[in-house]
């Protein structure tokens, strides 16, 4: 999918305090500016889907086509959702259509019709679509049905700005009287407020965007900013920072706020909670944004139509080779080789903070804001992030061993995988509880270790494939004679793993 | 025109709705467009409303004729006849409901947003206003102070006098119940 090169135009950049980023400009930019454009989709790495107030307009990378209802429609595109084979568009007037290959069609039923705007359009787990409205609530499309959520079901508002779900099916509805959540099973419809937090409650909810590896919603406010709600601790946040009134928010890797003015990333990191904002100035009038599975930042603003930059790199210079180990924090990364440990600023300065050590891995503790270095042969150096002192555990000490191949943090507790099994171990440098061969482990040789979203523990083993401690602690063996020395997981919940020998 | 006779319809439909919760309210709406180049200010006493205290619907009304004001006779005529086509499209409203509850029979302050759909220069778009509303021994004030944008509702201005008029103008209101 070559879009870049058909609709190259021109380049420009925009600034950052800690990053440039590079927008390529595309032909097309006028035409849709000439429609005025509403929202931006993009499904897996096919077509960019672009409504405006004037029809739909796809990109295939070589051609622009043009999608409109019958003459005389409102051609008004509101909406749009991809449930991965059908792109479904909603518009202004309460119409729908769906697009499946070439094929631009009504989406026709015998029930009463939505006549207010489509503001959102989604399935959720039972394949169930559920259409929000600006004026009629929420509808939902069951067993050839359209059923009606409004305020005598106990929605707060029929003003439905958006809709998000979650992996239980739950539908979250922003609203102008804060976040509401419904639910549709066997013809019984629920409305329920979603509350948290007594000033999140008042507020008028805009855009909510749900993050499926924190279990966590993002909620921006009409006048009050950024919300993070964290649905498993049932507590939510304000993230501070952000006080313009946001445009858009999306979410991939990262979350994205675009205002008119500024594009805010906000970095998280599941385990530790922690997060990472940076604002770049971006003086674009940003209408849209959408941030694709191959890492492009898709932009559709009023002064430069549509824009995008790839933001699945960011270059650091460093003179530090043959590199085992990264660690990113605050401004600085932190790079391990066998020769040490560096420690690399943004303009590529580095200094050595760790001399003759083979560092296989690093994490970063925000509680005790440490950063724990594991190496081959010498066990773990605890830096303070702030200070810079450095502790040392190693077996004379209580270290299983002193290869510590991954260091992570599961349950809250440090845990290492090692040349000699598994080691549970407090923040604090407590020595708690050990695994080995002879305790339940595949094998002593053990190179990962990775806590998923369940809150399971999974080890790569060296020739005896996966094991996973389940929350109870029991062990699982997954595989046969593998060697894995890479896992993570998806936004889907999925595992992956790097067989040393099968790839991926 | 059609607008005019839109708002008188919901005007009519909140009365006709709400006999004994209904609220009549008169007041100001000053604008200042405040340019690099110029200051310009005018005023109209002849703001009209009508809230129901039941269902916190609202509407109001103002008619562009009765702005009173600016810095000359001339500015006042490009005012009707260049920017807001007055002829065509004599008055502003806005319509909508309150989003806050307010106990309405008690003395006492509230900062309550109000959504609701300006109509001016024939475009509607809708806006959230922060107001404040005070009942004071059984009388309601309304105050509230916001901008409007002239790109919102299609109100264009010739290069030549960019630095004279403001994009966004102040807008501050004042109302008193009045039955």
């Amino acid at each position: 999918m070559n879009i870049y090169i058909s609709f190259l135009l021109l380049l420009f950049c925009v600034h950052a305090s800690s990053q440039k980023l590079h927008f390529t400009q595309y032909e097309i930019s006028n035409e849709l500016l000439r429609k005025n454009p509403t929202c931006l989709l993009r499904h897996q790495n096919k077509f960019l889907h672009t409504g405006t107030q004037n029809g739909l307009y796809n990109f295939d990378g070589t051609k622009k086509t043009k999608y409109l209802r019958k003459e005389g429609q409102n051609q008004h595109v509101t909406a749009m959702y991809h449930d991965g084979s059908v792109l479904w568009v909603g518009y202004d007037d309460g119409g729908i259509y769906y697009q499946d290959g070439d094929t631009f069609s009504p989406w026709i039923i015998p029930d009463d019709w939505p006549k207010s705007k489509i503001t959102g359009l989604l399935k959720d787990k039972y394949g169930q679509l559920w259409i929000s409205t600006y004026g009629e609530g929420i509808y939902i499309y069951s067993d050839y049905t359209l059923n009606n959520i409004d305020e005598t079901d106990g929605l707060g508002s029929t003003d439905i700005y958006c809709i998000t779900t979650d992996k239980n099916g739950h539908i979250f509805a922003a609203t102008d009287n804060g976040i509401y959540t419904c639910t549709f099973n066997e013809c019984q419809k629920d409305a329920k407020k979603l509350v948290i937090n007594t000033t999140l409650d008042t507020e008028i909810i805009q855009h909510i965007s749900y993050n499926p590896l924190e279990k966590s919603i993002y909620a921006s406010s009409y006048d009050n900013g950024l919300w993070q709600i964290n649905l498993h601790k049932n507590t939510s946040s304000k993230i501070n920072g952000i006080n313009s009134k946001i445009n858009s928010l999306t979410q991939n890797n990262h979350l994205l706020i675009a205002s008119d003015k500024k594009l805010i990333f906000v970095h998280q990191q599941r385990s530790t909670e922690n997060m990472i904002i940076e604002g770049i100035d971006a003086d674009l009038a940003i209408i849209d944004t959408y941030l694709d599975n191959e890492g492009i930042l898709w932009v559709l603003c009023k002064n430069n139509g549509l824009i995008s930059t790839d933001m699945s790199f960011v270059k650091y210079e460093s003179d530090v080779q043959q590199i085992q180990a990264i660690l990113k924090l605050d401004d600085k990364i932190y790079l391990g080789n066998d020769k040490g440990l560096y420690e690399v600023n943004k303009t590529g300065t580095s200094k050595k903070i760790l001399q003759n050590e083979n560092v296989l891995t690093m994490a970063h503790i925000p509680l005790t804001d440490e950063i724990w270095v594991g190496t081959f042969g010498n066990g773990i150096f605890i830096i303070d992030h702030q200070t810079g002192s450095i502790k040392h555990l190693n077996e004379s000490n209580g270290l299983i061993n002193n290869n510590v191949f991954s260091i992570i943090i599961h349950s809250q507790d440090v845990w290492i995988s090692t040349l000699a099994g598994i080691q549970q171990i407090s923040y604090y440098g407590e020595f708690k509880k050990s695994w080995n061969k002879k305790t339940g482990l595949a094998t002593d040789y053990n190179y990962t270790i990775f806590s998923d979203s369940k809150n399971n523990l999974w080890v790569g083993t060296d020739g005896e494939g996966l094991v996973y401690f389940d929350n109870s602690h029991k062990i699982h063996k997954i595989g046969d004679r593998q060697t894995i020395i890479s896992i993570a997981e998806d936004a889907l919940g999925k595992i992956w793993f790097c067989d040393l020998d099968k790839g991926l | 025109m059609k607008y005019l006779i839109l708002f008188f319809v919901i005007f009519s439909s909140v009365i006709a709705s709400s006999q004994s919760t209904k609220a009549n309210f008169k007041g100001k709406v000053k604008f200042v467009s405040n340019a690099p180049l110029e200051i310009i200010k005018a005023e109209s006493q002849k703001l009209t409303g009508i809230v129901d205290k039941n269902n916190y619907s609202f509407a109001f009304t103002v008619n562009l004729k009765s702005f009173e004001g600016f810095n000359s006779a001339l500015q006042q005529e490009h005012f009707h006849e260049n920017y807001m086509e007055t002829e065509k499209y004599p008055a502003i409203t806005y319509t909508g409901k309150i989003l806050d509850k307010i106990d309405w029979k008690s003395d006492g302050s509230y900062e309550v947003r109000a959504k609701g759909k300006f109509n001016i220069h024939g475009i509607e778009s809708e806006k959230i206003l922060k107001c404040k509303i005070t009942i004071k021994n059984g009388e309601v004030f309304v105050s509230s102070s916001f901008k409007i944008a002239l790109e919102d509702f299609s109100i264009t201005i010739p290069r030549i006098v960019y630095k004279k008029i403001a994009e966004e103008i102040d807008i501050t209101v004042e109302l008193k119940q009045s039955n």
